[in-house]
């Protein structure tokens, strides 16, 4: 802590209450959890709207099982360990609806990749790469956050 | 508005900052906010503890043995009376009004 003193330094408190409270957010947003979550959703929303052709139904439910059934194992396994608990409502939908939304939009890009080189039939295992390439890429951004964190000024 | 507005519970900055932390969480372990303010666990108790009789902080207890964990969560008193502080130390940040001048 910068300012240890109890004379009262206006602007050295409203900076030191921002570098709380973001660097709070960062460690919400690093959680391990909602990083399972995201990929989870957009999954299962993809599958079944981007992948909505003939035969796609019954593989869209074994992969929503699937991604929910990894997304809730890991999200139990990480639980206890979380130091910082996400807060309720309004503040916590920040911190996860980006993640949704841009997992989704990846998810969305890699359909449109491969719908766009002729692959215009379901095919499972494209849509489990997607997958797999979303939570790669969302686990590197999580990795750079968690970089940034570590050079993130001391409360 | 002025120094009188402040909160005398968050004036200290190892105060203010563990509320900051505390408003931006559900709730936050204690091992937690002593890696984040760089306390020591003696300091950060007496520190709480200032929060926990003013009611701006609930604890809660869970474990057994080594797993025993404290948690902190702050109540809406608390974030209603770090959101006044904040304010308070925004206006004092203001440049006061010129003097009134006294018509002749």
């Amino acid at each position: 802590m910068e300012n240890t003193s109890n004379a009262v330094d206006p602007a050295a408190d409203l900076a030191m209450l921002d570098r709380a409270m973001s660097s709070v957010d960062l460690d919400q947003a690093l959680d391990f959890g909602p990083w399972w979550y995201a990929p989870m959703i957009s999954t299962m929303v993809a599958s079944v709207t981007l992948f909505s052709q003939p035969g796609a139904g019954d593989w869209s439910f074994v992969f929503a099982i699937v991604a929910i059934a990894t997304g809730t194992a890991v999200s139990v396994h990480d639980y206890r360990r979380r130091k910082v608990r996400l807060r309720p409502g309004v503040a916590s939908f920040k911190v996860l609806f980006p993640m949704v939304l841009g997992a989704f939009v990846l998810l969305a890009a890699w359909g449109t990749a491969v719908s766009s080189i002729g692959y215009d039939r379901f095919v499972p295992w494209y849509a489990m790469a997607g997958w797999a390439l979303t939570t790669g890429l969302l686990l590197g951004l999580r990795a750079v956050l968690g970089v940034k964190r570590q050079t993130m000024a001391k409360i | 508005m002025g120094l009188e507005d402040l909160d005398q519970n968050l004036t200290a900055p190892k105060r203010l900052a563990a509320m900051g932390i505390l408003a931006a969480a559900k709730r936050v372990e204690f091992g937690y906010l002593r890696e984040q303010l760089e306390l020591t666990d003696s300091d950060l108790s007496k520190q709480l503890k200032v929060l926990l009789d003013a009611g701006y902080v609930t604890s809660k207890r869970t474990g057994k043995g080594p797993t025993r964990t404290s948690w902190f969560t702050a109540t809406a008193d608390g974030r209603r009376a770090l959101d006044r502080h904040a304010k308070a130390l925004q206006k004092l940040l203001q440049p006061a009004p010129p003097p009134a001048v006294l018509a002749t």
